[in-house]
């Protein structure tokens, strides 16, 4: 690597950290490199989850992934949500913090969802630049992930790969690359997932998704409710060989099974890098 | 901070105009959206609004198992749908959706059994609210002599909940990261509604009638203190 994420750490095979593991966690101390928390649901000071989430920190190095920062909105950013989310992305002394390339409020109306933008170098330009003010204010590197999509939009102009690339080279910032959901948009809008991985800016390639999702009669949903479907596997597998050793975080949020179910995902996950790298040389 | 750029004008549009076919359930905003080869624009944004409703409503219906049980699935559904079309979600957080829900009903549904409805979504509320609710630093007496305590404004604990219930005046409050619930002498209700919005102790024991004994309120607030429910009143933005 040769921008400032290459300095970035390595932080190996990690799990999302979800309410119903929380003891699991604190008691047993299963073997896993990292957590990822869902940041929203700590970012009320010295709420309930904070009890729990500063149990867990002594035993794991814990990374907080956003789903409201709304970076695509053309909303003003908001300023007490950045405020409390640079107070956790500190406590936790995060390597770096992640959100997605989408909008989710409009009007000061949330839709709580991730919502597709449309693909034109005026939007592109635009969301760099508040991803620029979000890292500059976090003071930490930021990594943008992409969203599984259902709809395209008349004004897009440009792929979603490129769209991507055009945001994180203005704004300076990293990637988090959602196999699945690549995968997911793949399927939904008829285009070789390949040539999304391929495009990627191997140097800010930071860390990956790895997901589970639901197959319906016309298109394809990203759930989080399944275990991660052979598809998604075998996109992983081709992607390795891309970039350099990037993080992995496997993520379940709907039926989530026993934890040692999830484990034995996750060390799936790793023995297909293993097998990868014994056969390549990046 | 550098403040927020100027957004393209197209792009403020079509937020604006999805979004109000989410919330409104209607296809206007399909005009900016492509067919796919399996699906018609129509199609396309009823996944994001199916998808909308579904996660919003469960949220809220999350927090009232007591009502939904009580009302039926489909009137409670129904209820949450007319307050999500009244009072949008403004919140990061979906733990706030149903903020509102209890004001909405007491301004809106005026059936027969309207006070048990009230009720339960008062009591339901507060135990969700107990569960988030910030902690402030605990209220330590040793640091105060008698009449600094007396003379202090103090508060309870945000997570700490008076509601009527089934008839019984209960404090709802978290320890060790659970939401209890103590059933209180209904003599004690305006002693500890005055605690609850910040005032010092010499000024609400000005109002304590003398039915009050005093073994009883000194029980009262050795439990409050031993469960850490007290705390001055904090200062400045509550996070």
């Amino acid at each position: 690597m040769t921008s400032k994420f290459a300095s970035l750490p390595y932080l190996g095979f990690g799990l999302g950290l979800r309410t119903v593991h929380f003891e699991d966690f604190i008691t047993s101390s299963p073997e896993v490199d990292w957590l990822e928390i869902i940041s929203e649901n700590f970012l009320l000071e010295s709420a309930r989850p904070i009890y729990y989430l500063d149990q867990i920190m002594e035993k794991y190095r814990v990374l907080p992934h956003g789903v409201s920062l709304s970076i695509g909105s053309s909303d003003s950013l908001d300023m007490a949500y950045l405020k409390r989310l640079k107070k956790l992305v500190h406590k936790l002394d995060a390597p770096w913090f992640s959100d997605h390339l989408c909008w989710g409020s409009s009007g000061g109306t949330n839709l709580h969802n991730l919502m597709p933008l449309p693909y034109t170098s005026d939007v592109a330009k635009y969301v760099g630049d508040r991803v620029r003010i979000v890292q500059d204010y976090i003071e930490k590197p930021f990594i943008l992930e992409n969203v599984s999509s259902y709809l395209e939009f008349e004004t897009s102009v440009m792929t979603e790969w490129d769209f991507l690339t055009e945001i994180v080279e203005t704004a300076d910032c990293g990637i988090l690359l959602d196999v699945n959901n690549v995968f997911v948009s793949s399927q939904n809008h008829h285009f070789d997932p390949m040539d999304y991985m391929r495009a990627m800016p191997k140097d800010r390639v930071v860390q990956y998704h790895i997901a589970g999702h639901d197959v319906k009669d016309k298109y394809i949903l990203d759930t989080h409710d399944h275990e991660i479907q052979q598809d998604v596997w075998d996109l992983y597998r081709k992607t390795i060989p891309l970039f350099d050793k990037v993080s992995l975080m496997l993520e379940r949020d709907e039926h989530i099974p026993p934890l040692p179910d999830l484990l034995s995902e996750l060390a799936y996950a790793k023995s297909i890098y293993d097998d990868v790298m014994k056969t390549h040389v990046i | 901070m550098s403040s927020s750029p100027t957004p393209p004008t197209f792009l403020a549009q079509i937020q604006a105009e999805i979004t109000a076919s989410i919330i409104h359930k209607n296809l206007d905003a399909a005009v900016h959206i492509k067919p796919s080869k399996m699906l018609t624009p129509a199609e396309r944004l009823d996944i994001y609004a199916d998808d909308y409703w579904a996660r919003i409503l469960d949220a809220l219906i999350e927090d009232f198992p007591i009502l939904q049980a009580y009302l039926g699935e489909d009137v409670l559904y129904e209820l949450a749908e007319q307050y999500l079309q009244t009072y949008r979600s403004k919140h990061f957080s979906l733990f706030y959706v149903g903020d509102r829900f209890s004001d909405y009903l007491r301004n809106t549904y005026q059936k027969k059994n309207r006070k048990i409805v009230l009720e339960t979504a008062d009591y339901e509320w507060a135990r969700a609210w107990c569960f988030f609710a910030p902690q402030f630093p605990l209220l330590d007496p040793s640091l105060f002599s008698e009449d600094d305590l007396m003379k202090t404004v103090l508060q309870f604990q945000h997570h700490v909940q008076l509601v009527t219930y089934k008839k019984q005046f209960r404090m709802i409050y978290r320890h060790d990261a659970k939401v209890n619930e103590k059933m209180i002498p209904r003599v004690f209700k305006d002693l500890l509604e005055k605690i609850q919005n910040g005032t010092s102790l010499d000024i609400a024991f000005d109002h304590v009638t003398t039915a009050l004994h005093t073994k009883e309120i000194e029980a009262l607030f050795a439990f409050c203190i031993q469960y850490g429910l007290l705390c001055q009143k904090p200062e400045g933005e509550i996070l």
